[in-house]
Protein backbone atom coordinates (compact mmCIF):
# COMPACT_ATOMS: atom_id res chain seq x y z
CA UNK A 1 0.00 0.00 0.00
CA UNK A 2 1.58 3.36 -0.96
CA UNK A 3 1.20 6.62 1.39
CA UNK A 4 -1.25 8.97 -0.27
CA UNK A 5 -1.63 12.26 1.15
CA UNK A 6 -4.86 13.06 3.18
CA UNK A 7 -8.25 13.57 2.00
CA UNK A 8 -9.48 14.48 5.13
CA UNK A 9 -8.69 16.46 9.00
CA UNK A 10 -9.56 16.79 12.15
CA UNK A 11 -10.07 20.77 12.49
CA UNK A 12 -12.13 21.20 15.45
CA UNK A 13 -11.49 19.81 18.92
CA UNK A 14 -13.07 19.98 21.84
CA UNK A 15 -12.65 18.52 25.51
CA UNK A 16 -15.14 19.09 28.44
CA UNK A 17 -13.37 21.03 30.85
CA UNK A 18 -15.42 18.76 34.16
CA UNK A 19 -14.45 15.92 35.51
CA UNK A 20 -17.43 15.17 37.98
CA UNK A 21 -20.79 16.52 36.12
CA UNK A 22 -23.97 15.82 38.61
CA UNK A 23 -26.46 17.75 36.76
CA UNK A 24 -27.89 17.71 33.49
CA UNK A 25 -27.95 13.90 30.96
CA UNK A 26 -24.98 12.49 29.04
CA UNK A 27 -27.32 14.05 26.14
CA UNK A 28 -26.53 17.39 27.43
CA UNK A 29 -22.57 16.91 27.61
CA UNK A 30 -22.66 15.33 23.47
CA UNK A 31 -24.08 18.52 22.89
CA UNK A 32 -21.85 20.50 24.86
CA UNK A 33 -18.94 18.89 23.22
CA UNK A 34 -20.35 18.41 20.05
CA UNK A 35 -21.40 22.49 19.42
CA UNK A 36 -17.37 23.13 21.39
CA UNK A 37 -15.58 20.70 18.50
CA UNK A 38 -17.58 22.68 15.55
CA UNK A 39 -17.57 26.55 17.23
CA UNK A 40 -13.35 25.66 17.28
CA UNK A 41 -13.66 24.01 13.92
CA UNK A 42 -15.78 27.57 12.63
CA UNK A 43 -18.13 25.45 11.68
CA UNK A 44 -21.76 25.02 12.79
CA UNK A 45 -24.38 22.14 13.14
CA UNK A 46 -26.08 22.89 9.77
CA UNK A 47 -22.57 22.10 7.93
CA UNK A 48 -22.56 18.18 9.83
CA UNK A 49 -23.69 15.57 7.11
CA UNK A 50 -21.81 12.71 8.99
CA UNK A 51 -22.56 11.89 12.44
CA UNK A 52 -20.60 9.12 14.42
CA UNK A 53 -21.80 8.57 17.58
CA UNK A 54 -21.69 4.98 19.92
CA UNK A 55 -23.93 5.52 22.92
CA UNK A 56 -26.13 2.20 22.64
CA UNK A 57 -24.08 0.89 26.09
CA UNK A 58 -25.65 3.82 27.74
CA UNK A 59 -29.09 3.60 26.64
CA UNK A 60 -28.65 6.55 24.09
CA UNK A 61 -28.87 5.10 20.43
CA UNK A 62 -27.31 7.48 17.22
CA UNK A 63 -30.82 8.28 15.79
CA UNK A 64 -32.08 10.09 19.45
CA UNK A 65 -28.64 11.50 19.59
CA UNK A 66 -28.50 12.73 15.95
CA UNK A 67 -32.73 14.45 16.75
CA UNK A 68 -31.21 15.97 20.30
CA UNK A 69 -28.55 18.09 18.47
CA UNK A 70 -30.63 18.98 15.49
CA UNK A 71 -28.73 16.85 12.57
CA UNK A 72 -31.44 17.27 9.48
CA UNK A 73 -28.44 16.96 7.00
CA UNK A 74 -26.95 13.50 7.54
CA UNK A 75 -25.84 11.54 4.32
CA UNK A 76 -23.15 9.54 6.42
CA UNK A 77 -24.04 7.29 10.19
CA UNK A 78 -21.84 5.27 12.07
CA UNK A 79 -22.68 3.81 15.36
CA UNK A 80 -19.54 1.47 15.72
CA UNK A 81 -19.02 0.10 19.25
CA UNK A 82 -15.22 -1.29 19.99
CA UNK A 83 -15.35 -0.17 23.59
CA UNK A 84 -12.45 2.21 24.89
CA UNK A 85 -11.32 2.39 21.53
CA UNK A 86 -14.64 3.34 19.46
CA UNK A 87 -14.12 6.97 18.43
CA UNK A 88 -10.40 6.02 17.49
CA UNK A 89 -11.82 3.35 14.79
CA UNK A 90 -14.78 6.13 13.95
CA UNK A 91 -12.14 8.66 13.06
CA UNK A 92 -10.67 6.18 10.73
CA UNK A 93 -14.21 5.39 9.32
CA UNK A 94 -14.82 9.02 8.85
CA UNK A 95 -11.54 9.90 6.89
CA UNK A 96 -12.72 6.71 4.38
CA UNK A 97 -15.98 8.36 4.12
CA UNK A 98 -15.03 11.27 3.22
CA UNK A 99 -12.87 9.68 0.95
CA UNK A 100 -15.66 7.92 -0.86
CA UNK A 101 -17.51 11.03 -0.97
CA UNK A 102 -19.83 10.00 1.17
CA UNK A 103 -20.05 13.08 3.73
CA UNK A 104 -17.75 16.17 4.33
CA UNK A 105 -18.25 17.38 7.82
CA UNK A 106 -17.80 14.19 10.17
CA UNK A 107 -18.83 15.24 13.83
CA UNK A 108 -17.22 12.45 16.13
CA UNK A 109 -18.53 12.47 19.75
CA UNK A 110 -18.72 10.95 23.15
CA UNK A 111 -19.57 11.28 26.42
CA UNK A 112 -20.70 9.69 29.63
CA UNK A 113 -21.46 10.18 33.38
CA UNK A 114 -20.22 7.16 35.17
CA UNK A 115 -19.62 8.76 38.71
CA UNK A 116 -23.46 9.53 38.91
CA UNK A 117 -24.33 5.89 38.47
CA UNK A 118 -25.98 4.35 41.28
CA UNK A 119 -24.46 0.93 39.94
CA UNK A 120 -21.83 -0.54 37.79
CA UNK A 121 -22.95 -1.15 34.00
CA UNK A 122 -23.79 -4.26 32.95
CA UNK A 123 -21.15 -6.28 31.78
CA UNK A 124 -20.41 -10.27 30.77
CA UNK A 125 -23.10 -10.14 28.07
CA UNK A 126 -20.87 -11.04 25.67
CA UNK A 127 -21.96 -14.29 23.24
CA UNK A 128 -19.17 -16.93 24.79
CA UNK A 129 -19.53 -15.51 28.40
CA UNK A 130 -22.17 -18.18 29.60
CA UNK A 131 -19.99 -20.84 28.88
CA UNK A 132 -17.00 -19.52 30.89
CA UNK A 133 -17.65 -21.31 34.33
CA UNK A 134 -18.64 -18.24 36.02
CA UNK A 135 -14.67 -17.27 36.50
CA UNK A 136 -15.05 -13.75 38.46
CA UNK A 137 -12.58 -11.98 36.17
CA UNK A 138 -13.10 -8.26 36.95
CA UNK A 139 -11.72 -5.46 34.29
CA UNK A 140 -8.48 -5.17 36.66
CA UNK A 141 -8.22 -8.94 37.19
CA UNK A 142 -8.20 -9.32 33.07
CA UNK A 143 -5.32 -6.94 32.87
CA UNK A 144 -3.22 -8.43 35.69
CA UNK A 145 -3.04 -11.51 34.26
CA UNK A 146 -1.76 -9.69 31.17
CA UNK A 147 1.02 -8.14 33.50
CA UNK A 148 1.78 -11.10 35.16
CA UNK A 149 2.98 -12.41 31.82
CA UNK A 150 4.65 -9.85 30.81
CA UNK A 151 6.63 -9.94 33.95
CA UNK A 152 7.24 -13.39 33.58
CA UNK A 153 8.33 -13.73 29.99
CA UNK A 154 10.16 -10.43 29.54
CA UNK A 155 11.27 -9.61 33.64
CA UNK A 156 9.51 -6.73 33.88
CA UNK A 157 9.51 -5.24 37.47
CA UNK A 158 6.81 -4.02 39.48
CA UNK A 159 9.00 -0.25 39.15
CA UNK A 160 8.70 -0.24 35.85
CA UNK A 161 5.04 -0.71 35.41
CA UNK A 162 4.45 2.43 38.24
CA UNK A 163 6.71 4.39 36.07
CA UNK A 164 4.27 4.89 33.74
CA UNK A 165 2.08 6.17 36.68
CA UNK A 166 4.57 8.31 37.47
CA UNK A 167 5.48 9.67 33.75
CA UNK A 168 1.20 10.37 33.47
CA UNK A 169 1.47 12.36 36.53
CA UNK A 170 4.26 14.30 35.83
CA UNK A 171 2.81 15.41 32.83
CA UNK A 172 -1.03 15.99 34.67
CA UNK A 173 0.73 18.56 37.06
CA UNK A 174 0.72 21.35 34.75
CA UNK A 175 -3.14 20.12 33.73
CA UNK A 176 -5.02 22.27 35.73
CA UNK A 177 -8.17 20.26 34.64
CA UNK A 178 -6.71 16.93 35.21
CA UNK A 179 -8.39 14.40 37.74
CA UNK A 180 -5.71 13.90 39.55
CA UNK A 181 -3.61 17.36 39.09
CA UNK A 182 -0.54 16.71 40.56
CA UNK A 183 2.48 14.85 40.45
CA UNK A 184 3.12 10.90 42.31
CA UNK A 185 6.00 9.33 43.54
CA UNK A 186 7.19 5.88 42.63
CA UNK A 187 6.70 4.98 46.42
CA UNK A 188 2.92 6.17 46.62
CA UNK A 189 1.98 3.88 43.20
CA UNK A 190 3.73 0.85 44.77
CA UNK A 191 2.32 1.75 48.26
CA UNK A 192 -1.15 2.29 46.78
CA UNK A 193 -3.73 -0.56 47.72
CA UNK A 194 -2.84 -3.91 45.76
CA UNK A 195 -6.42 -4.99 44.15
CA UNK A 196 -5.49 -7.68 41.86
CA UNK A 197 -2.05 -8.83 41.62
CA UNK A 198 0.67 -7.26 40.71
CA UNK A 199 -1.84 -4.22 39.67
CA UNK A 200 -2.40 -1.40 42.65
CA UNK A 201 -4.83 0.93 42.45
CA UNK A 202 -2.67 3.81 41.26
CA UNK A 203 -1.49 1.14 37.87
CA UNK A 204 -5.72 1.99 37.34
CA UNK A 205 -6.76 5.20 35.36
CA UNK A 206 -9.49 7.81 37.01
CA UNK A 207 -13.00 6.77 36.46
CA UNK A 208 -14.09 10.70 34.99
CA UNK A 209 -17.85 12.15 34.05
CA UNK A 210 -17.52 14.01 30.69
CA UNK A 211 -16.59 14.01 27.02
CA UNK A 212 -15.08 15.25 24.22
CA UNK A 213 -15.82 15.58 20.02
CA UNK A 214 -13.80 16.20 16.97
CA UNK A 215 -14.47 17.44 13.59
CA UNK A 216 -13.04 15.57 10.74
CA UNK A 217 -13.65 17.57 7.39
CA UNK A 218 -12.61 16.90 3.91
CA UNK A 219 -9.86 18.91 2.69
CA UNK A 220 -11.60 22.14 1.03
CA UNK A 221 -13.48 22.58 3.90
CA UNK A 222 -10.24 22.60 6.44
CA UNK A 223 -8.44 25.19 3.74
CA UNK A 224 -11.70 27.11 4.29
CA UNK A 225 -11.69 27.47 7.80
CA UNK A 226 -8.02 28.55 8.02
CA UNK A 227 -7.92 26.42 11.10
CA UNK A 228 -4.67 24.22 11.82
CA UNK A 229 -5.83 20.94 11.35
CA UNK A 230 -4.43 16.96 12.26
CA UNK A 231 -4.72 15.35 9.02
CA UNK A 232 -5.65 11.99 9.42
CA UNK A 233 -2.78 10.48 7.32
CA UNK A 234 -3.18 6.40 8.18
CA UNK A 235 -5.42 4.44 10.35
CA UNK A 236 -6.28 0.97 10.98
CA UNK A 237 -8.49 -1.39 13.09
CA UNK A 238 -8.57 -5.25 14.16
CA UNK A 239 -9.67 -6.95 17.11
CA UNK A 240 -7.96 -9.56 18.86
CA UNK A 241 -10.23 -11.98 20.49
CA UNK A 242 -9.62 -15.64 22.43
CA UNK A 243 -9.52 -17.54 19.18
CA UNK A 244 -11.21 -19.94 20.78
CA UNK A 245 -8.28 -20.25 23.43
CA UNK A 246 -5.41 -19.39 21.15
CA UNK A 247 -4.75 -16.19 22.77
CA UNK A 248 -1.78 -14.71 22.85
CA UNK A 249 -2.01 -11.92 26.00
CA UNK A 250 1.40 -10.33 24.73
CA UNK A 251 -0.50 -9.14 21.51
CA UNK A 252 -2.98 -6.13 21.75
CA UNK A 253 -3.89 -5.98 17.60
CA UNK A 254 -1.54 -3.60 17.27
CA UNK A 255 0.90 -5.46 15.91
CA UNK A 256 -1.77 -5.54 12.93
CA UNK A 257 -3.30 -1.94 13.47
CA UNK A 258 0.83 -0.43 13.23
CA UNK A 259 2.15 -1.36 10.71
CA UNK A 260 -0.95 -0.95 8.85
CA UNK A 261 -1.33 2.58 9.71
CA UNK A 262 2.23 3.64 9.31
CA UNK A 263 1.92 2.12 5.71
CA UNK A 264 -0.96 4.22 4.74
CA UNK A 265 0.66 7.26 6.18
CA UNK A 266 4.38 6.63 4.88
CA UNK A 267 6.22 6.72 7.95
CA UNK A 268 7.56 4.40 10.53
CA UNK A 269 7.31 4.52 14.13
CA UNK A 270 10.82 6.64 14.29
CA UNK A 271 9.23 8.96 12.52
CA UNK A 272 6.56 9.79 14.88
CA UNK A 273 7.35 12.86 17.75
CA UNK A 274 4.36 12.22 19.58
CA UNK A 275 2.13 9.36 21.40
CA UNK A 276 -1.52 9.00 22.68
CA UNK A 277 -1.67 5.69 23.94
CA UNK A 278 -4.57 4.14 26.02
CA UNK A 279 -4.05 3.75 29.06
CA UNK A 280 -6.54 2.14 31.31
CA UNK A 281 -3.98 0.50 33.36
CA UNK A 282 -0.22 0.63 33.41
CA UNK A 283 0.38 -2.61 31.29
CA UNK A 284 -1.61 -1.31 28.76
CA UNK A 285 0.69 1.33 27.44
CA UNK A 286 3.95 -1.24 27.34
CA UNK A 287 2.24 -3.70 25.38
CA UNK A 288 1.09 -0.77 23.01
CA UNK A 289 4.86 0.41 22.65
CA UNK A 290 6.06 -2.81 21.85
CA UNK A 291 3.06 -3.91 19.23
CA UNK A 292 3.59 -0.57 17.61
CA UNK A 293 6.76 -1.06 16.99
CA UNK A 294 8.31 1.64 19.41
CA UNK A 295 10.41 -1.19 20.73
CA UNK A 296 11.35 -5.09 20.79
CA UNK A 297 8.80 -7.11 22.37
CA UNK A 298 9.58 -7.11 26.01
CA UNK A 299 11.79 -3.89 25.82
CA UNK A 300 9.01 -1.57 27.13
CA UNK A 301 9.81 -1.88 31.01
CA UNK A 302 13.45 -0.71 30.33
CA UNK A 303 12.30 1.91 28.14
CA UNK A 304 9.94 3.31 30.59
CA UNK A 305 12.10 3.45 33.02
CA UNK A 306 14.59 5.53 31.37
CA UNK A 307 12.52 8.16 31.53
CA UNK A 308 10.94 7.63 27.77
CA UNK A 309 7.69 8.65 28.13
CA UNK A 310 8.44 12.32 29.45
CA UNK A 311 7.83 15.13 27.62
CA UNK A 312 10.71 16.98 29.21
CA UNK A 313 13.39 14.41 28.42
CA UNK A 314 12.31 11.97 25.18
CA UNK A 315 12.11 12.00 21.77
CA UNK A 316 8.35 10.16 21.85
CA UNK A 317 6.56 11.81 24.80
CA UNK A 318 3.36 9.59 25.85
CA UNK A 319 -0.44 11.18 26.70
CA UNK A 320 1.41 14.65 27.76
CA UNK A 321 -2.07 16.01 28.80
CA UNK A 322 -1.67 13.19 32.02
CA UNK A 323 -3.08 10.43 29.67
CA UNK A 324 -6.40 8.41 31.38
CA UNK A 325 -3.76 7.64 34.29
CA UNK A 326 -4.51 10.88 35.54
CA UNK A 327 -6.27 13.23 33.88
CA UNK A 328 -10.01 11.98 31.62
CA UNK A 329 -11.10 8.98 30.93
CA UNK A 330 -15.15 9.88 30.76
CA UNK A 331 -17.22 7.23 30.31
CA UNK A 332 -14.53 4.97 31.35
CA UNK A 333 -13.68 4.88 27.30
CA UNK A 334 -10.15 7.01 26.35
CA UNK A 335 -10.10 6.77 22.55
CA UNK A 336 -11.53 10.56 22.87
CA UNK A 337 -9.44 12.14 25.30
CA UNK A 338 -6.29 10.75 24.21
CA UNK A 339 -6.81 11.58 20.41
CA UNK A 340 -7.48 14.93 21.73
CA UNK A 341 -4.45 15.25 23.27
CA UNK A 342 -2.46 14.19 19.80
CA UNK A 343 -4.80 17.12 18.11
CA UNK A 344 -3.02 19.59 20.49
CA UNK A 345 0.60 18.47 20.14
CA UNK A 346 0.01 18.54 16.22
CA UNK A 347 -1.54 22.30 16.06
CA UNK A 348 1.03 23.36 18.74
CA UNK A 349 -2.21 24.10 21.53
CA UNK A 350 0.03 21.24 24.27
CA UNK A 351 0.61 22.98 27.52
CA UNK A 352 3.96 24.82 27.25
CA UNK A 353 5.71 22.65 29.42
CA UNK A 354 4.38 19.46 27.64
CA UNK A 355 4.56 21.08 24.00
CA UNK A 356 6.76 18.85 21.04
CA UNK A 357 8.64 21.10 19.24
CA UNK A 358 7.74 20.50 15.51
CA UNK A 359 5.46 17.81 16.07
CA UNK A 360 5.28 16.35 12.52
CA UNK A 361 3.71 13.44 13.09
CA UNK A 362 1.49 11.64 16.00
CA UNK A 363 0.33 8.69 16.85
CA UNK A 364 -2.86 7.72 18.93
CA UNK A 365 -3.54 4.04 19.91
CA UNK A 366 -6.98 2.47 21.15
CA UNK A 367 -7.33 -0.36 23.39
CA UNK A 368 -11.03 -1.35 23.74
CA UNK A 369 -12.81 -4.13 25.83
CA UNK A 370 -10.34 -6.31 27.57
CA UNK A 371 -6.63 -7.42 26.49
CA UNK A 372 -7.49 -10.56 28.94
CA UNK A 373 -10.05 -11.79 26.56
CA UNK A 374 -11.69 -10.05 23.44
CA UNK A 375 -9.86 -6.66 22.79
CA UNK A 376 -10.07 -4.08 20.02
CA UNK A 377 -7.37 -2.02 18.37
CA UNK A 378 -7.68 1.28 16.55
CA UNK A 379 -4.34 3.36 15.12
CA UNK A 380 -4.31 6.72 13.62
CA UNK A 381 -1.21 8.79 12.28
CA UNK A 382 -1.80 12.16 12.32
CA UNK A 383 0.04 14.80 10.62
CA UNK A 384 0.72 18.62 10.77
CA UNK A 385 0.89 18.15 7.08
CA UNK A 386 -1.75 16.52 4.50
CA UNK A 387 1.19 14.19 2.78
CA UNK B 1 -28.24 -34.45 3.99
CA UNK B 2 -28.60 -34.77 7.84
CA UNK B 3 -28.24 -31.83 9.74
CA UNK B 4 -25.79 -32.58 12.84
CA UNK B 5 -26.07 -29.12 14.28
CA UNK B 6 -26.42 -29.39 17.96
CA UNK B 7 -28.88 -27.29 19.21
CA UNK B 8 -28.49 -24.60 22.43
CA UNK B 9 -29.72 -26.98 24.44
CA UNK B 10 -28.47 -29.97 23.80
CA UNK B 11 -25.00 -28.22 23.88
CA UNK B 12 -25.91 -26.66 27.37
CA UNK B 13 -27.33 -30.15 28.38
CA UNK B 14 -23.40 -31.98 27.64
CA UNK B 15 -21.78 -28.87 29.04
CA UNK B 16 -23.49 -29.59 32.26
CA UNK B 17 -23.03 -33.07 32.02
CA UNK B 18 -19.33 -32.37 31.61
CA UNK B 19 -18.76 -29.86 34.18
CA UNK B 20 -21.16 -32.72 36.85
CA UNK B 21 -18.78 -35.12 35.87
CA UNK B 22 -15.78 -33.13 37.10
CA UNK B 23 -14.02 -33.00 33.49
CA UNK B 24 -12.62 -30.27 31.39
CA UNK B 25 -14.73 -28.40 29.23
CA UNK B 26 -12.55 -28.41 26.43
CA UNK B 27 -14.05 -29.39 22.93
CA UNK B 28 -13.02 -30.24 19.01
CA UNK B 29 -13.91 -30.43 15.89
CA UNK B 30 -14.20 -33.37 14.33
CA UNK B 31 -13.68 -32.26 10.71
CA UNK B 32 -10.46 -30.06 11.30
CA UNK B 33 -9.40 -31.30 14.29
CA UNK B 34 -9.04 -28.49 16.21
CA UNK B 35 -9.64 -27.61 19.96
CA UNK B 36 -11.61 -25.04 21.10
CA UNK B 37 -12.29 -22.89 24.19
CA UNK B 38 -15.14 -21.83 25.42
CA UNK B 39 -17.61 -24.16 24.39
CA UNK B 40 -19.78 -23.47 21.24
CA UNK B 41 -22.04 -25.51 18.60
CA UNK B 42 -19.42 -24.80 15.82
CA UNK B 43 -15.76 -24.66 15.18
CA UNK B 44 -14.37 -21.00 15.30
CA UNK B 45 -11.72 -22.41 13.14
CA UNK B 46 -13.53 -23.90 9.93
CA UNK B 47 -17.56 -24.08 10.70
CA UNK B 48 -18.40 -27.43 10.98
CA UNK B 49 -21.05 -28.33 13.27
CA UNK B 50 -19.80 -31.32 14.35
CA UNK B 51 -17.87 -30.68 17.36
CA UNK B 52 -17.74 -32.52 20.68
CA UNK B 53 -16.07 -32.39 24.30
CA UNK B 54 -13.18 -34.52 24.81
CA UNK B 55 -10.14 -34.71 27.10
CA UNK B 56 -7.10 -33.10 26.57
CA UNK B 57 -3.46 -35.55 25.68
CA UNK B 58 -1.83 -34.17 28.78
CA UNK B 59 -1.80 -31.68 32.07
CA UNK B 60 -2.67 -28.18 32.47
CA UNK B 61 -0.29 -25.70 32.79
CA UNK B 62 -0.88 -22.39 34.68
CA UNK B 63 0.06 -19.52 31.32
CA UNK B 64 -1.46 -16.65 33.74
CA UNK B 65 -2.31 -16.36 37.29
CA UNK B 66 -3.31 -13.28 39.53
CA UNK B 67 -4.91 -13.16 43.13
CA UNK B 68 -8.39 -10.72 42.62
CA UNK B 69 -8.68 -9.27 45.97
CA UNK B 70 -11.85 -6.67 44.55
CA UNK B 71 -13.78 -9.92 43.47
CA UNK B 72 -17.40 -9.43 43.01
CA UNK B 73 -17.93 -6.35 41.41
CA UNK B 74 -15.37 -4.77 43.79
CA UNK B 75 -16.42 -6.24 47.15
CA UNK B 76 -13.72 -5.20 50.06
CA UNK B 77 -15.33 -8.03 52.64
CA UNK B 78 -15.10 -10.91 49.83
CA UNK B 79 -12.31 -13.48 50.02
CA UNK B 80 -9.44 -13.00 47.52
CA UNK B 81 -10.14 -15.22 44.31
CA UNK B 82 -7.17 -16.95 42.38
CA UNK B 83 -7.73 -16.57 38.63
CA UNK B 84 -6.09 -17.06 35.64
CA UNK B 85 -5.09 -19.16 32.12
CA UNK B 86 -4.84 -22.94 31.87
CA UNK B 87 -2.73 -23.94 29.13
CA UNK B 88 -3.42 -27.44 27.49
CA UNK B 89 -0.93 -29.32 25.08
CA UNK B 90 -3.50 -28.72 22.36
CA UNK B 91 -2.11 -25.34 22.50
CA UNK B 92 -5.30 -23.68 24.09
CA UNK B 93 -5.81 -21.59 26.71
CA UNK B 94 -8.51 -21.19 29.00
CA UNK B 95 -9.69 -19.40 31.64
CA UNK B 96 -10.26 -21.11 35.06
CA UNK B 97 -10.99 -20.20 38.78
CA UNK B 98 -7.34 -21.62 40.00
CA UNK B 99 -7.02 -22.60 43.95
CA UNK B 100 -3.28 -22.73 45.47
CA UNK B 101 -3.32 -23.65 48.98
CA UNK B 102 -0.51 -21.34 49.63
CA UNK B 103 -2.47 -18.35 47.88
CA UNK B 104 0.23 -17.60 45.67
CA UNK B 105 -0.87 -18.71 42.12
CA UNK B 106 2.15 -19.92 39.92
CA UNK B 107 2.95 -19.70 36.00
CA UNK B 108 4.31 -22.71 34.60
CA UNK B 109 2.45 -24.65 37.63
CA UNK B 110 0.75 -28.10 36.50
CA UNK B 111 -2.99 -28.23 37.82
CA UNK B 112 -5.63 -30.55 37.64
CA UNK B 113 -9.64 -29.68 38.23
CA UNK B 114 -11.42 -30.59 41.13
CA UNK B 115 -14.74 -29.67 42.35
CA UNK B 116 -14.93 -26.56 43.49
CA UNK B 117 -15.88 -26.03 47.32
CA UNK B 118 -19.34 -24.26 48.73
CA UNK B 119 -19.25 -20.67 46.80
CA UNK B 120 -16.70 -21.68 44.73
CA UNK B 121 -16.95 -22.38 40.67
CA UNK B 122 -18.00 -26.05 40.04
CA UNK B 123 -14.18 -26.81 39.09
CA UNK B 124 -11.23 -25.22 40.67
CA UNK B 125 -7.32 -25.64 39.17
CA UNK B 126 -5.32 -27.09 42.13
CA UNK B 127 -1.92 -27.52 41.59
CA UNK B 128 -0.31 -31.26 41.62
CA UNK B 129 1.95 -32.89 44.27
CA UNK B 130 5.41 -31.59 43.82
CA UNK B 131 4.45 -28.86 41.54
Amino acid sequence: MSARSAVAGIVGAYEHPERRIPEGTVADIIADVSLGALADAGLGIEDVDGFFFAGVHQGLSLVAMADHLGLDRLTHVDSTDVGGASVVSQIGHAAEAIAAGSCRVALVAMGGRPLQAAARPPGGAEAGARYQQDVDLSQIAGYALVAQRHMYEHGTTREQLAQVKVAASLHAQHNPRARLPYAVTLEEVLDSPLISDPLRRLDCCVTTDGGGAVVVAARDVVEQSGRRAAWVRGWSESLRTMSGGRLDLMRNGADRTGPAAFARAGIGPDDVDYASLYDSFTITVLLALENLGFCEPGASGPLVESGELLAARSRLPVNTDGGGLCNNHPDRRGGMARTLEAVRQIRGDAHPEVQVADCDHAVVHGTGHSLATNASAATLVLGREAS
Amino acid sequence: MTDERITPAQLDAALEAELEAGRIPLMRCEACGAAFWHPRAHCPGCGARRVAFFAPSGPARVYAATVNRRPRGGDRDAAPVQVGYVEFPEGVRMLVTLGFPDGAPRIGAEVAPEAGGPGEPRLVFRPVAGD
